[in-house]
């Protein structure tokens, strides 16, 4: 019994002190300050390989979880593809404006941010290469549809059912498909961009410098750039780095060849960037 | 108590604020730029120019007599050959618009494929080489120039599209197929390899022709062979040299006429613009008989050797009637 008195005087004394109240403060706020400011991330999504179908899901998926996250206060794309699939790109441009409006991106091009990666990277706030990286090739590409057999046992109901249009129509969309391209570019550059729309449309790549040189890009930097870069865009420090997306494995580009075997009488439109044979 | 609730309130403000300055600064909030989805939903459909509107009927003009009404009497029927003998990258559905209005004039369409070339020529009243992916043998292009010397009409017809042996053929009548293509980022008829070409050289080819559009196609020198030309903002692919870039030109003897398209005549882009004209003038011109005098001459020839060899004791003077006749 007198130990237990001896413990209470003991409590009494300690909770009635100072100290208590200071250690108390501070633990408190410890912990109002862990849930109400949790520590600040910078996400890091890659882009490599043709821009295919999957991974365009996979990265929207991404994009849409990262604009949901709180702990996420900016996002670093590392890009090194020579594009893809038109649609595809064009999904994965908007959700980066979409997340844009949100939190800053900052894009760093690796070896390539040819045609559909260079679409996307133009939605990022800022964009860092390497010397020598290849950007650009602002065009798009369609393989135009077969020609219709007529068949007795398949018949349909209009003319371009099969096609979905003439061959002269996928040309004319193919024009609509490289001013999206070209008014993506102008848009989001803006004062920065040193060449006019008919340059644009010649679809050249540049080296890293050149790009530069003609607004394209930002800065030549490294990755500790893009994301100090990134950090001073979102107003952070002391923040921590966390690898949100991998991207899928770099697939070999298709041929011309691999490109025509895919498509039947509908054209489909890249925006891709490879040699031609 | 109070100085101890103060305290205790402090370290509960204090240490969030501190760990608010730790995370984040004095670097304010991010202000994203303005531009966003939404400016992108608005993108003008590129609607062809020159293509004409649907519901336009344009009558064939046929007579009941099945003669065309722009078919005029006075253009007599004439024998043209198209050379399908040197693997010629040519699908013959590619040239049904020609020879329909070669048709229309009463033109007689043949074709070249393992006969003897001088024989076939000697019938013919033009010869028409497309693509020719064989190249013509040294024979071959004397004969073809002979041909054209004695009056017969040449079309040589190349493709960007189609690399060929046409150039071997033309280079004999001072034309160049260069190599490469005609490309306009400026204005075009919705892709930058579809030139308007609206400057034209004062020619029976180019008679109510104001504007026409060709579809890869690339140019001829020596420019001042051309009849067709283009603007200031078409460029070549190779060529460096931006004046006087051709697709449609001519030698000087008028007699070989050269295209570096093929796709302008097919349908349908043989019906935008005054492509149809210019398909139409060059089957006119093609259709119009070959004047052969050096076949007549020999024609001649024959039938006083003939007359002479019927009658007897007048063979020594045969050779003297051959040498007047061939004067």
């Amino acid at each position: 019994m007198s130990k237990l008195r001896v413990l209470r005087r003991l409590l009494c004394r300690c909770v009635r002190s100072v100290p208590f109240f200071v250690v108390a403060g501070l633990a408190l706020g410890w912990l109002v300050g862990a849930l109400g400011i949790p520590r600040p991330y910078i996400a890091t999504v890659d882009l490599s390989g043709v821009i295919e179908q999957e991974q365009g899901v996979d990265l929207q998926t991404t994009l849409s979880a990262l604009r949901g996250n709180r702990n996420v206060k900016a996002v670093l794309l590392e890009v090194d593809s020579p594009g893809g699939l038109a649609v595809t790109t064009q999904q994965v441009y908007f959700d980066l404006l979409k997340l844009r409006r949100e939190k800053p991106v900052v894009a760093l091009i690796g070896a390539e941010g040819a045609s559909g990666a260079y679409h996307i990277a133009v939605a990022c706030n800022y964009i860092y290469a390497q010397q020598a990286s290849q950007v650009g090739s602002i065009g798009a590409w369609v393989v135009l549809p077969e020609r219709e057999e007529l068949d007795e046992e398949s018949i349909t109901t209009g003319p371009f059912k099969a096609t979905g249009g003439s061959r002269r129509d996928a040309v004319a969309e193919l024009e609509m498909v490289r001013r999206e391209f070209v008014s993506a570019v102008v848009q989001n550059r803006k004062d920065r961009l040193r060449l006019s729309e008919e340059e644009l449309s010649r679809a050249e790549i540049y080296m890293g410098v050149e790009a530069l040189e003609y607004g394209l890009i930002d800065e030549i930097g490294t990755r500790s750039d893009a994301i100090v870069k990134a950090a001073g865009l979102a107003g952070i420090r002391n923040y921590g780095v966390v690898k949100w997306y991998a991207g899928s494995a770099r697939a070999g580009i298709p041929s011309i060849e691999a490109l025509r075997a895919r498509t039947g009488l509908m054209p489909t439109y890249y925006y891709l960037h490879f040699e031609s044979e | 108590m109070k100085k101890r609730i103060a305290i205790l309130l402090a370290g509960v403000l204090l240490v969030p604020l501190g760990r608010g300055l730790f995370y984040y600064g004095y670097g304010g909030f991010y202000a994203p730029p303005p531009v966003g989805p939404e400016v992108h939903k608005e993108v003008v459909t590129p609607l062809a120019p020159s293509v004409n509107p649907p519901g336009e009927y344009v009558a064939g003009g046929v007579e009941a007599d099945g003669v065309s009404a722009n078919y005029t009497e006075d253009e007599k029927a004439a024998t043209l050959l198209v050379d399908l003998a040197h693997g010629n990258l040519l699908e013959l559905g590619e040239i049904s618009v020609l020879s329909a209005e070669l048709a229309l004039r009463g033109a007689r369409v043949a074709f070249f494929e393992e006969d003897d070339l001088e024989d076939r020529l000697e019938e013919a009243d033009g010869f028409i080489v497309v693509c020719p992916g064989d190249r013509f043998s040294s024979e071959e292009l004397e004969t073809v120039g002979e041909f054209v010397e004695h009056g017969g009409k040449l079309l040589l017809i190349g493709e960007p599209t189609r690399p060929s042996e046409i150039g071997r053929l033309a280079l004999r009548f001072g034309l160049v197929f260069e190599p490469g293509y005609l490309y306009n980022l400026k204005e075009n008829d919705v892709n930058y390899r579809n030139i308007f070409v609206r400057d034209f050289a004062q020619h029976e080819i180019t008679q109510g022709v104001e504007g026409m559009v060709l579809y890869t196609a690339g140019s001829i020198s020596p420019g001042e062979s051309g009849i067709a030309f283009t603007d200031e903002n078409t460029f070549s692919s190779v060529v460096e040299t931006r004046a006087g870039l051709s697709p449609v030109a001519q030698s000087g003897d008028g007699r070989v006429l050269a295209l570096h398209d093929l796709t302008f005549m097919t349908e349908p882009h043989n019906g935008i613009l005054d492509n149809g004209v210019l398909v139409s003038n060059i089957a006119r011109w093609l259709a119009t008989p070959a004047e052969r005098e050096e076949e007549e001459e020999e024609i001649g020839g024959e039938e006083e050797v003939e007359e002479g060899m019927e009658e007897e004791g007048e063979e020594e003077e045969q050779p003297e009637d051959q040498e007047d006749a061939l004067a």
